[in-house]
């Protein structure tokens, strides 16, 4: 049951910057992922949360060997995905008894889906391929797990086109599904839809984490999806992680700054009730291409000083499994004032 | 009593389609903003919140589409009214913002001569004294280093920072009414709560009326004054924020309140969730039209749509179900 799962130790994806065969040799790179490490236990959902640009999906796409990490480890089941420092990196081929045990469930419904294949062919494509099933058989498997998302049998002879997005969505999940998985991705399955809508999808993806025992890296911006869906939370800020911890302990204490200021944005349940006051937040997120020295949060956080700008904080356990990237988290934690620290850059 | 009535929309009907088979998109809706004051919109996708203020702005195409009833601003009829002398309203003393900030900016102008644009149309600034006006304006929306981003396109500026744009360009000309079709929707939760604060802002600083229009309930919340649920083309319940939440009436606000994720939610329950999806214009159910969906549903509710009743002084409700307050 602790086993974990997916290990993913220091993983780094860098972007070259510019085009052409030069691009590699100017050393401009995006460094969209920069030293990320987490393992998800087996049956456990891990939300990974942060603005957009934070590297979020780019974590997502390197687990799955999607895209190419640049250094690091990801380890699935105790087998090497991808790890730099011992040379492996598997191809197309090999990764292919891997695919039908991890699977990924996109954001834009719309988009994900041929629309000139019919729901059962689009369900039915990876059972053929990975020969679990053939001809009516293969059908059949499919309505199956169209039923199993709350679509009925007949949808499969329909278009896309001519579902709703929740609909759309659950196609995709079936999809999923059909190869029988251990591990999701799911990158922001949400977004795209309505709040009564989320919440009928959220639902059928709780209940089949249950009843399939599945293990879920869902990735969001929605702090609140999270909270209801996840048991472990990671906050990535510029491509690295500035705490992780169980959800209760990350939501009711948060100890990061970033993290504090993010969750304090999320609108009141009832607006009208007494609540606290908004953390604000300086600026925007950095660009990736110019990331700023020490802490990346410095230029942002309101309780910064010199040595954030020097030094970069690693990932170190205050509480628990509760861990944070922080030189300051315990006087924070213990209500220090703000400063007014303005970087030299 | 003219203040109160500074924005009105009555009976309001928009119908979409071939002339032969068109089908209302809105059926009545009646609302009012008083000046200085923010009227919040929410509802589902479909429920007809951005046709209400596109009619409004006179944006829906004239071809298979009718609209009828009346939009009066500042005593004057929008509807109906010759495009040349709307031009002078809108954009000036009423200005829209978008939903879609990465589509709503032209990628070929710089982001100083599209707000330029907008100056010199309606104020007939030109040169120094427009340039000028611009940076004020980027600096109000808290945009940094104004200056450089005056000559950028629009591709170099984040999502936030297109909106904060938009913005820009909305109130450039001081405008008494700002409509602003999910300006947050596309948006990270942080670049949301700022984008709020700037709407406050503006409307404490400049005395603004302000639609919100919004699928979050939350976000709605923090903003508005009053607010009115739509659901298929009718206002389905309308009071002020403090009402809404502490009791909501109708089984569809209800719902939607209920399918919110909670703050603190670790019991991991089943989320409340309304069944099946808001009708189309073509298949609207005979009665009411959120009656398939609705828990409380009667016999009543399918045959008959119900009149919006006014339970309590300032609270209306369309259903059947919901009795006067004890």
């Amino acid at each position: 049951m602790s086993e974990p799962l997916i290990e993913v130790r220091n993983l780094k994806k860098h972007f070259p910057l510019g085009k052409g065969p030069f691009a590699k040799k100017n050393g401009r790179v995006v460094k969209a992922v920069d030293g990320v490490s987490f393992s998800i236990n087996s049956g456990e959902s891990f939300g990974l949360v942060g603005e957009s640009g934070s590297g979020k999906s780019t974590t997502g796409r390197c687990i799955l060997n999607l895209l190419k990490p640049t250094s690091g480890q990801v380890y699935y089941d105790g087998k090497p995905l991808f790890d730099s420092e011992k040379g492996i990196a598997l191809n197309k081929s090999q990764m292919l008894p891997f695919r039908r045990e991890m699977q990924l469930i996109f954001q834009d419904p719309n988009a994900s889906l041929d629309p000139r294949m019919t729901v059962g062919a689009i369900v039915e494509e990876g059972i053929r391929k990975h020969k679990i099933a053939q001809g009516a058989e293969a059908s059949k498997l499919a309505g199956d797990f169209l039923e199993l998302c709350g679509l009925e049998r007949s949808t499969a002879k329909r278009y896309p086109s001519e579902f709703s997005g929740g609909q759309k969505q659950r196609i995709g999940i079936a999809r999923a599904l059909a190869l029988s998985p251990r591990f999701i991705v799911a990158d922001e399955p949400l977004s795209a839809l309505d709040v009564s809508i989320q919440s009928q999808v959220l639902n059928l993806m709780s209940e089949l984490k249950e009843k399939l025992h599945l293990t879920f890296l869902f990735i969001s911006h929605d702090l609140k999806t999270v909270e209801y869906f996840c048991d472990k939370i990671g906050v990535l800020y510029l491509g690295t992680l500035v705490e992780t911890g169980t959800t209760p302990e990350t939501m009711t204490r948060p100890l990061h700054p970033y993290t504090q200021a993010l969750f304090s944005a999320i609108p009141p349940d009832d607006p009208t009730a007494d609540n606290p006051p908004r953390i604000p937040m300086i600026g925007e997120i950095p660009s990736a291409t110019n990331m700023p020295s020490g802490c990346k949060f410095h230029t942002r956080c309101p309780y910064a000083v010199e040595r954030c700008a020097q030094e970069e904080p690693q990932l170190t356990c205050a509480e628990g499994s509760h861990c944070v990237a922080c030189h300051r988290w315990k006087e924070i934690a213990e209500g220090c004032a703000p400063t007014v620290y303005t970087s030299k850059e | 009593m003219e203040n109160e009535k500074f924005f009105e929309i009555k009976d309001l009907v928009v119908k979409f389609g071939p002339p032969k088979r068109r089908n209302a998109v809105l059926k009545g809706i009646n609302l009012s903003v008083p000046k200085g004051k923010v009227l919040g919109l929410v509802g589902e996708s479909g429920c007809g919140k951005s046709v209400t203020m596109l009619s409004a702005m006179g944006l829906l195409p004239k071809r298979n589409c009718e609209i009828s009833g009346s939009i009066r601003f500042d005593g004057q009829e929008l509807l109906n009214m010759p495009v040349k002398e709307l031009q002078k309203i809108r954009g000036k003393r009423i200005a829209m913002v978008f939903q879609e900030p990465m589509t709503s900016l032209n990628p070929v102008f710089t982001i100083g001569q599209q707000l330029a644009e907008v100056l010199e149309q309606h104020e007939g600034l030109k040169g120094e004294a427009n340039k000028k006006k611009v940076l004020e304006l980027l600096n109000m929306v808290a945009i940094p280093d104004p200056a450089s981003v005056y000559d950028y396109y629009p591709f170099k500026l984040s999502g936030g920072m297109r909106q904060r744009v938009m913005i820009a360009m909305a109130l450039a000309c001081d405008p008494e009414l700002v409509i602003a079709d999910e300006p947050t929707t596309a948006l990270d939760v942080t670049t949301q709560a700022q984008i709020i604060d700037l709407f406050q802002d503006l409307q404490h600083k400049l005395n603004t009326s302000i639609v919100f229009i919004s699928h979050d309930l939350g976000v709605i919340g923090e903003i508005s004054d009053e607010i009115a649920v739509l659901y298929a083309g009718y206002v389905m319940e309308h009071c002020d924020v403090t009402t809404l939440f502490k009791n909501p009436c109708h089984p569809y606000t209800f719902g939607l309140m209920a399918s919110r994720q909670g703050r603190s939610m670790y019991n991991k329950e089943r989320l409340y969730n309304i069944p099946g999806m808001v009708p189309s214009a073509e298949n609207m159910p005979k009665g009411c039209p959120f009656a398939p969906r609705c828990p409380k549903a009667g016999e009543r509710c399918r045959q008959e749509v119900p009149e919006l009743r006014e339970i309590a002084p300032g609270h209306t409700v369309r259903c059947w179900e919901v009795s006067e307050h004890v």
